[in-house]
Parts: C-alpha cells; sequence; structure tokens
C-alpha cells in the first residue's frame, strides 16, 4: 500500500514539472477497480508460484488460477482486438501496467502449506472486494466486485 | 428499501427452505448435516428478510403452502441444491445492482458469498468440474 502511494506521488511529480495545477481528484469508483486488479494480480502470482512450487497440485490450481484471469479480464475489460488473448500463458496483457511494484511471493514448499497460504490470500481477497462492492458508486461495479468476492470466498473449497 | 428485489430474495428463500427440508433425507450422514447447515441458514436469511421488508412498512410474504420437490436419489439432492444455491445467487446479484444503500449491498454481498461457497459444496460432492465459478450470481 505504502509503495503503491509513492508511486502515485511519483508519477504525479514527474507529470506536471511545468503546470502547478493541482490534477483533478480521481474517480472514487477509479480506484476501487484499480485495487481489484491489484487484488488480482498478487493473486495470479501467487498462483504462479505455487504452481512452480508444487507440481503436484497443478491439476488442482490451474482452473482457480483460470477464474482469476477471468476476474482480471473482467476488471480491465476486453484485450485489444489482434492481441494476444491467452490469458493463461502468461501475464495478462490486457491489464494495464501496475503502480505499485510487484509483491515478491514467497511460497513454502510442501503442498498443504502451499494450499494453506493460498486459503488466505483467497479470503483477503475476498473481504477486500466484498468491502469495496459496498463501496462502489457504480452498480455494474458492485455487482462485478461482489462476484469476484464470490468466487473468491467459494474457492478454499477445492483448497481445504 | 428495494422491496421487489427483497420480495423475490424473500420468496426464494423460502422455497430453499422448503427444498432443504426435503434433499436433506435423500443423503446420508455427513452431506445431511451440510444440507442441515443451508437449511438453517435459508431459514436466518429468509426470517432477515422477511423482517426488512416489515420493517419497512411492506407485506412480507409467507410460504406456500407446498413446492414441487422431487427427489430420489443423493445425486439428485446434489443437483437440486446446486440449483437453489445458483438461483439465490442471481437474486442477490440483483440487490448487490439494485440498491445503493449500503446496509442491503453489504447484506446482498453476504448472501452471495453464501450460495456461492455452498454451490461450491455441493458440485465437489455431485463430483463435478469445475466446482467453482468465476461470475457467481451472472448465470
Amino acid at each position: 500500500m505504502l509503495a503503491g502511494f509513492g508511486g502515485a506521488v511519483i508519477a504525479g511529480l514527474t507529470g506536471c514539472t511545468s503546470e502547478p495545477a493541482v490534477p483533478p481528484p480521481p474517480d472514487p469508483d477509479d480506484l476501487l477497480r484499480a485495487a481489484a486488479v491489484a487484488r488480482e494480480r498478487s493473486l495470479l502470482e501467487s498462483y504462479d508460484a505455487a504452481l512452480l512450487a508444487s507440481p503436484a497440485l497443478t491439476a488442482r490450481l490451474l482452473p482457480l488460477r483460470e477464474q482469476h484471469a477471468e476476474h482480471l479480464a473482467a476488471l480491465v475489460g476486453p484485450a485489444p482486438s489482434g492481441s494476444p488473448s491467452d490469458s493463461a500463458s502468461g501475464p495478462p496483457s490486457a491489464a494495464p501496467p501496475s503502480r505499485s511494484p510487484p509483491t515478491s511471493v514467497v511460497l513454502p514448499a510442501a503442498p498443504a502449506a502451499t494450499l494453506r497460504t493460498l486459503v488466505t490470500a483467497e479470503l483477503a481477497a475476498a473481504a477486500g472486494h466484498g468491502a469495496d462492492a459496498v463501496r462502489a458508486t457504480d452498480r455494474p461495479l458492485a455487482g462485478l466486485l461482489a462476484s469476484l468476492s464470490a468466487s473468491e470466498q467459494s474457492h478454499p473449497v477445492t483448497l481445504a | 428499501m428495494n422491496n421487489p428485489l427483497l420480495v423475490a430474495l424473500l420468496e426464494a428463500e423460502h422455497a430453499a427452505v422448503y427444498a432443504y427440508g426435503v434433499l436433506g433425507g435423500r443423503l446420508d450422514e455427513d452431506p445431511r448435516r451440510g444440507a442441515r447447515a443451508a437449511f438453517d441458514n435459508h431459514r436466518a436469511r429468509r426470517d432477515q428478510l422477511a423482517a426488512l421488508l416489515r420493517a419497512g412498512g411492506a407485506a412480507a410474504p409467507v410460504a406456500l403452502p407446498s413446492y414441487d420437490v422431487t427427489v430420489a436419489t443423493p445425486q439428485q439432492a446434489y443437483g437440486l441444491a446446486v440449483r437453489l444455491e445458483e438461483g439465490l445467487a442471481l437474486r442477490w446479484r440483483d440487490l448487490v445492482v439494485g440498491t445503493d444503500d449500503a446496509m442491503l449491498r453489504a447484506l446482498a454481498v453476504a448472501g452471495l458469498q453464501e450460495t456461492a461457497v455452498r454451490a461450491a459444496q455441493w458440485r465437489l460432492l455431485a463430483g463435478r468440474s469445475p466446482v467453482t465459478v468465476a461470475l457467481p450470481g451472472t448465470t
């Protein structure tokens, strides 16, 4: 979080060297959407790390990772036509660059511990999406965040 | 208050309470405990929705005398439970996008989460794949 704010401040400074005009305050819903994107990207990183650490879990984890890719796609909108669209084969290309530096994900090698770590991450994201669904002004955004939250709340059913 | 959405939810909860009472009887002990927990949860949501409607001065529809529920096997019981939860998920999501009231929105988010978790649990017991969905409440 702190890193994210720091990045935003730096970006703001470099963007207005000649004009002292105060930028308009960001749309609160845009901030909620950006926070949701960050949560999904973090979850994708966690799943990628888990797949590397525990290949035995691949069949279990891939369907969940795919759903997070769907979540991210739903948040950022459809990829431009002509661009690679296979979101499961690498970092989702439709996502805007994250302002915060990527968090390094360190997962324990034991499958049971890997699963516990993912459960914790899923439930944290579900809580974040759920709280933001209540705060969102835009109703379609609220509905999307609520669905993402419900999906992530249900993922531990196959992780536990 | 958004009464039509609350009424639709209450009617669906009435049906779910009835159906879980029936389908639980077709299940073995372990899954029957899950059906019992779901029954209790739907009953609590039913009462909560009825209280909300009455507090707003609206009529709260009561349960029908019976519902068309035919369940003969555990697989049919699982299938019905999944359909019940998916149907409720649609209505909870309708409420999420149908209100700006923070209390109702929070209630609807919690309801959507609960139905998604239970639908996943029943799909797992039924041996279905995938167990979870990316966007619960959106068909």
